[in-house]
């Protein structure tokens, strides 16, 4: 009896525990999401079908020293990998309540990484926005450092070229 | 600069503020049962609609609901924002507009106190801030990254093939003259280790395992072969003499100078002293912890003694100095709907409470940021504050 107790409290830790998780970081891993999808309705899908799947192996992930870097890496590889075969593609991402950018610049760019396919958008979110090494990059989207480079670089050469041509506009 | 710099520079401008104003949105909690982390995903996904929806009204709820804070925490508002020139004139200097044969150039690292390293099209060069002059450190490599200094040496790796195999390389220079020379290299295999956060110290370069394998040593000028440092497996270079058990705290910026942390535990190399993340924070330095708390973010010492409550959303996961936020200043508690545009963003120092607004695009992680005063290019270095 002492023993199933135990395994009991022990659950019970580890709900409060996951759920301290996603009180605390849930707001952070959603506008990850934003950057991943491009807009709010698949972000929260994203978010919380990631959730799902560590759920099932929390109590392994929280011994992680970083759990958060373990969600973000399952998000982004969802996102990549298998996420797009269930889920539509939106091209277009969801024009905000209210304008956000500085500039027109800042905006047509924002709307220029919405056309990339998620595999090169991942890469630039993870190279520009985390500030990640390539090396790094690779280990979490699971792919070779070369791949890192290519993908990064044919994404780089159609903004400028989505940018040429919004300037002959 | 090149159109590389360029774009990688607004896309981290449109990244940031991106994700600074996504949509707010709903997760629910997973629960382990299959049958009720279904239901809580359809719950979570309506909620999430819902939320979308009613936008409009969780942003009027976040606006009038006042921040409260238990009567121990002792919080105190961070002073209003001046312009760093008037609040740290003696951390912002001038930054040549041009090389003298007017060539254009990327800043890439404060050397000291005169002088800044500059990429070129022709090489890494040394620029005295005050007079312009210029001193070839290296020639141009795309590779280049991972910049230390520290005691009169910068430091550096790239990659390259060495006798005919790819490996990592780290230079060094004397700041004061001198050729660069390679230090070391570190063949480079697949899955194989890389060379991680550097720091020069006690005339040594130190650098860290990016696999866990602890920090080795190596004294300069070399070559020398590199030692382990004894008792580091495990750990990873934070800021000499701290080190963290958390890989992603250090890996996260390679040309990083400044203390990057989530909430790792930290082990001082040279004393022994360890310290545990507390558990609320979403990041924390060696003496500082972050959270948010509605629109506003709250500082506390790692004792708790003294706390800020800072204005808007600050980067939680990054404390430059042990001592820098930087936060976008907007305090949706009186902010106008539809004006969150971020202008200038501020820099708060935690020891103080004194905040400073910085006209520039990039903020960041390191220990300077370019700016501009009255429309002219300057340099916010940190390090003198």
């Amino acid at each position: 009896m002492q023993q199933f107790g135990g395994v009991r409290r022990l659950r019970h830790v580890e709900d409060d525990d996951f759920a301290r998780f996603v009180g605390e970081r849930g707001d952070a891993l959603l506008r990850y999401g934003y950057l991943l999808t491009g807009n709010p309705h698949d972000a929260a899908d994203l978010v919380q079908e990631s959730l799902v799947r560590v759920r099932a192996s929390w109590s392994r992930v929280r011994r992680k020293h970083d759990p958060e870097a373990y969600v973000r890496t399952t998000m982004t590889r969802l996102r990549v990998n298998t996420w797009r075969l269930r889920h539509r593609e939106r091209l277009e991402p969801s024009p905000p309540e209210q304008p956000i950018f500085d500039s027109a610049y800042d905006d047509s760019v924002w709307r220029a990484l919405a056309t990339l396919p998620a595999r090169q958008r991942a890469v630039l979110i993870l190279r520009y926005y985390e500030g990640l090494p390539d090396a790094e990059i690779a280990e979490i989207m699971g792919i070779s450092r070369g791949t890192v480079r290519s993908q990064a670089a044919r994404a780089l050469d159609k903004l400028r070229e989505i940018e040429r041509l919004e300037s002959l506009r | 600069m090149n159109d590389d710099d360029d774009l990688g520079r607004t896309l981290t401008r449109v990244l940031r503020t991106a994700a600074a104003f996504a949509p707010p949105g709903v997760v629910a909690v997973p629960s382990r049962s299959r049958r009720r982390m279904a239901r809580a995903a359809r719950l979570a996904l309506a909620a999430a609609a819902l939320a979308f929806v009613v936008t409009g009204v969780v942003m009027a709820v976040r606006m009038v609901t006042p921040t409260s804070y238990g009567p121990a925490d002792r919080v105190e508002p961070v002073r209003p924002a001046r312009p760093v020139e008037q609040v740290w004139p003696q951390a912002v200097r001038p930054l040549p507009p041009q090389l003298p044969w007017g060539g254009s150039y990327q800043l890439v690292l404060v050397l000291d106190r005169k002088s800044v390293l500059a990429e070129t099209p022709n090489g890494l060069l040394q620029v005295n801030t005050t007079t312009g002059a210029t001193r070839k450190i290296a020639p141009h490599n795309a590779s280049a990254y991972g910049f230390t200094t520290g005691e009169g040496w910068l430091a550096w790796i790239d990659e390259a093939k060495v006798q005919g195999e790819p490996a990592y390389r780290v230079h060094v220079v004397k700041l004061d003259g001198g050729h660069e020379r390679v230090l070391f290299s570190l063949a480079q295999t697949k899955g194989g280790d890389q060379i991680g956060r550097m720091a020069i110290s006690g005339g040594d370069l130190i650098w860290s395992s990016v696999k866990g394998a602890g920090l080795s040593r190596t004294a300069l000028p070399g070559p020398k072969a590199p030692l382990r440092v004894p008792g580091t497996a495990g750990f990873y270079l934070l800021a000499w003499p701290w080190l963290t058990d958390t890989p992603s705290d250090v890996a996260t910026h390679p040309s990083g100078v400044a203390y990057v942390l989530r909430a790792g535990t930290l082990r001082n190399a040279v004393t022994g002293e360890v310290k545990s993340p507390p558990a609320r924070a979403t990041g924390c330095s060696v003496s500082w912890c972050l959270w948010s708390q509605g629109s506003r973010t709250l500082a506390a010492t790692r004792d708790g003694v003294t706390r800020w409550s800072i204005r808007g959303m600050a980067n939680t996961e990054e404390i430059i100095l042990d001592r820098f936020v930087w936060t976008d200043g907007i305090d949706l508690a009186t902010a106008t709907p539809g004006v969150f545009k971020v202008t200038r963003p501020q820099l708060v120092d935690l020891a103080t409470g004194i905040t400073a607004a910085v006209t520039t695009d990039t903020g960041g992680y390191q220990t300077f940021v370019p700016c501009t005063v009255n429309g002219r290019p300057y340099v916010l270095d940190m390090t003198a504050i």
